[in-house]
């Protein structure tokens, strides 16, 4: 490796860093606006036009604070806990591709990089929790870990769905370019509307969203593992949280929303990142609008989502998409048979899952009320 | 699940909606027309002075004690330029006291002090609350730019003798004159009339051309919107008061015989049945009290004075 290259690579990550940083602002100052007006509020109005420059002022006040450090903390891992957070979030943008060419390196097991990095902030969010000597912020962190290994088994089964689907129409199914390929001109939202739903929960769950956010309820355990923190150190947790929330935003427009394909976006290479970054506003979006009317869960009913049912119904999603894919392989099934066979059956499971929920919710209010009857 | 789905909705159409905030220092808020925050002092432009002689009534009115005026000679009467033979010297308004009732408004002589809308008067300091004769004609002059007051074409005191005598007299004199103060008096003293009226004799016949005559005379003198306003307010109280004169013997009729309540159709069935069962038991219970009264009576005849603390416990 060359000196050239070297500064290739530190240019590049530079501009990538700094382009995640503004993004999250960006997000941060999106997510009041929005939130604001489904709470038929107008959010931050006063800093630049519509508030624009509010996250700006917050994160330069951060960055101003003093950086206080409790006494009793175990000072090394006190200080390495925020990197360790924000390390993999970072690690996972080196294989995000903006479009076909638009990658800094092309994983041949994309998917596999990037179920294995998710997993890793965790340890950051423990260490934090552990290092801050703090009874919430271990309890945060406990809860957090609880949590994460829940939610990870249906996010990783959904992505696996997909990595088998992408295995018909592309010899590369685990990267992430070639996922994008193998969908064409339709998305896996529209063959494998379950998979999207549970990765979708998967990601909330992950990023701790509301109503997921059980790792750092203000309310009851004050923040959670950041509790200790202040100023920059602080800002760093905040920022990974969306930086975690833009980069499944830009997972979920990979893997179900057909990446940066879209109208006339292979005459015009220029469109690719921009339908890209639409398609991840949008999901963006839709997680802002789950979290207006929903409030937090309890841990009890986190944990029985994901055990009875995100997890069994990611399984059977796999399984599924599994069984269909190995019958095209052995009938040479068209590939429109295959994905029209996975989209019906799909359907129906997520129908049949939404109506079990319904039922179940239903049958619970009886026995409530018969108890409370007597 | 379909809950959840339906809070999603309902968030969705609230943002579709204008957001409720207020945007208080860059937008100013809209204002009843008889919002009243702390009085000022109006400013008369023709002599140039203040309406305000100092004359000490809005101060002892003042329930807060927050009002400190002084009264002097005015220099310029004795150069012949003002008919004011007496002029405020300082006057001092503590804001932070004012409770703004209005009422040194309402017993000023001179149209002196009006009900200012400056709500957002606040100061860093509490010392600053204590507006000046200076602040106070300045805002004076501020609310008359905003159209909020205009100088009285009439004195105060005429205005009240013409309402006086419009009370009194004939409605048609006041309502003439284009003062809404008169008006108003002149409204009042109506309605008392009315209400004695009324008081006197309760035939519903009666009441409704009572009651219609006035509004229908007062008509093109007054807004026209009031009179229909007022004529409406008639109709009903007639409607009402026919109703009512229809209750009574409905009511009355009930105990003597069942058939006669029947035929009240008009009121509710239920109702009438109501006034049946009390009308049954005012009845027993004036025979109950009647019986005991006798009962009473019997045995203070009987025991006379022997035992005088008897019916004194039956009282309790």
């Amino acid at each position: 490796m060359s000196l050239l290259d070297l500064i290739t690579i530190a240019i590049i990550v530079f501009v990538l860093f700094n382009g995640i940083l503004t993004a999250v602002l960006g997000v941060i100052w999106a997510e009041r606006k929005a939130l604001a007006r489904l709470q038929q509020r107008v959010g931050p109005s006063r800093t630049g036009p519509s508030g624009i420059l509010q996250t700006a002022a917050d994160a330069i006040k951060l960055m101003l604070k003093e950086d206080v450090r409790p006494g009793s903390v175990n000072v090394v891992i006190f200080y390495l806990a925020p990197l360790l957070i924000f390390t993999p979030i970072f690690m996972l943008w080196m294989v995000l591709p903006f479009g076909p060419d638009w990658v800094l390196s092309d994983l041949g097991i994309g998917l596999f990089y990037i179920v294995a990095i998710l997993g890793l902030s965790v340890v950051g969010h423990v260490l934090a929790g552990w290092a801050s000597n703090n009874k919430y912020a271990l309890l945060g962190s406990a809860r957090n870990a609880a949590q994460l290994i829940s939610y990870e088994l249906p996010l990783v089964f959904a992505v696996l769905a997909v990595g088998l689907l992408a295995q018909t129409a592309t010899d590369r199914p685990f990267s992430l370019a070639g996922i994008v390929e193998a969908q064409g001109s339709v998305p896996y939202l529209v063959i494998m509307p379950l998979g999207f739903i549970l990765f979708l929960v998967g990601a909330l769950a992950e990023t701790a969203r509301i109503p997921f956010d059980i790792p750092h309820a203000e309310e009851e355990i004050v923040g959670g593992a950041f509790v200790e923190y202040s100023g920059i150190r602080w800002g760093v947790f905040f920022l990974t949280e969306y930086a975690g929330l833009a980069t499944m935003a830009f997972l979920a427009t990979i893997l179900f929303l057909g990446g940066w394909t879209g109208p006339f976006s292979d005459q015009v290479p220029i469109l690719q990142p921009f339908y890209l970054l639409v398609k991840m506003a949008a999901i963006i979006l839709i997680v802002f609008w789950i979290r207006a009317p929903l409030p937090r869960l309890r841990i009890d009913q986190l944990m029985a989502f994901a055990w009875k049912l995100a997890i069994p119904a990611s399984l059977v999603n796999l399984l599924v998409v599994a069984t269909i894919v190995w019958v095209q392989h052995q009938n040479g099934w068209e590939l429109w048979v295959t994905s029209v066979t996975i989209s019906v059956v799909s359907i129906v499971l997520a129908v049949a899952t939404g109506i079990f929920i319904q039922r179940r919710r239903e049958q619970r209010l009886r026995q409530f009320r018969q108890r409370w009857a007597q | 699940m379909l809950g959840t789905l339906k809070s999603l909705l309902t968030t969705m159409k609230l943002a579709l909606k204008p957001p409720v905030t207020a945007e208080y220092p860059s937008v100013a808020p809209t204002l009843a027309p008889r919002f009243m925050a702390h009085p000022v002092l109006t400013w008369d432009k023709d002599v140039p002075e203040p309406y305000c002689t100092g004359c000490l009534v809005c101060m002892r009115i003042c329930p807060t004690d927050c009002i400190d005026v002084a009264m002097m000679d005015n220099p310029k009467h004795a150069e012949g330029d003002s008919s004011r033979r007496k002029i405020v010297e300082y006057f001092d308004l503590n804001v932070a006291d004012c409770i703004m009732c209005g009422l040194c408004v309402e017993y000023c002589n001179f149209d002196a002090i009006i009900m200012s809308d400056n709500f957002d008067a606040s100061q860093y300091a509490r010392p600053n609350l204590v507006f000046d004769l200076e602040q106070l004609l300045e805002a004076g002059k501020e609310q008359e730019a905003k159209g909020r007051w205009s100088p009285p074409e009439a004195k105060k005191s005429q205005r009240r003798t013409a309402a006086q005598s419009g009370g009194t007299a004939a409605a048609g004199t006041a309502a003439s004159s284009d003062d809404r103060v008169a008006a108003a008096r002149a409204r009042a003293a109506e309605l008392r009339a009315q209400r004695a009226a009324e008081r006197g004799e309760s035939v519903p016949v009666e009441l409704e051309t009572t009651t219609a005559e006035p509004a229908a005379g007062d008509a093109p003198a007054v807004d026209p919107r009031v009179a229909a306003a007022r004529a409406k307010a008639a109709e009903l109280r007639a409607q009402r008061a026919a109703e009512r004169g229809e209750a009574p013997p409905a009511e009355a009729s009930a105990p003597a015989s069942e058939t006669d309540s029947a035929e009240a159709k008009p009121i509710d069935p239920r109702v009438a049945e109501a006034r049946r069962k009390a009308a049954e038991l005012r009845a027993q219970r004036a025979a109950e009290r009647a019986a005991q009264e006798a009962a009473n009576a019997d045995s203070s005849n009987n025991e006379s004075n022997s035992d005088e603390s008897k019916p004194g416990t039956d009282a309790e």
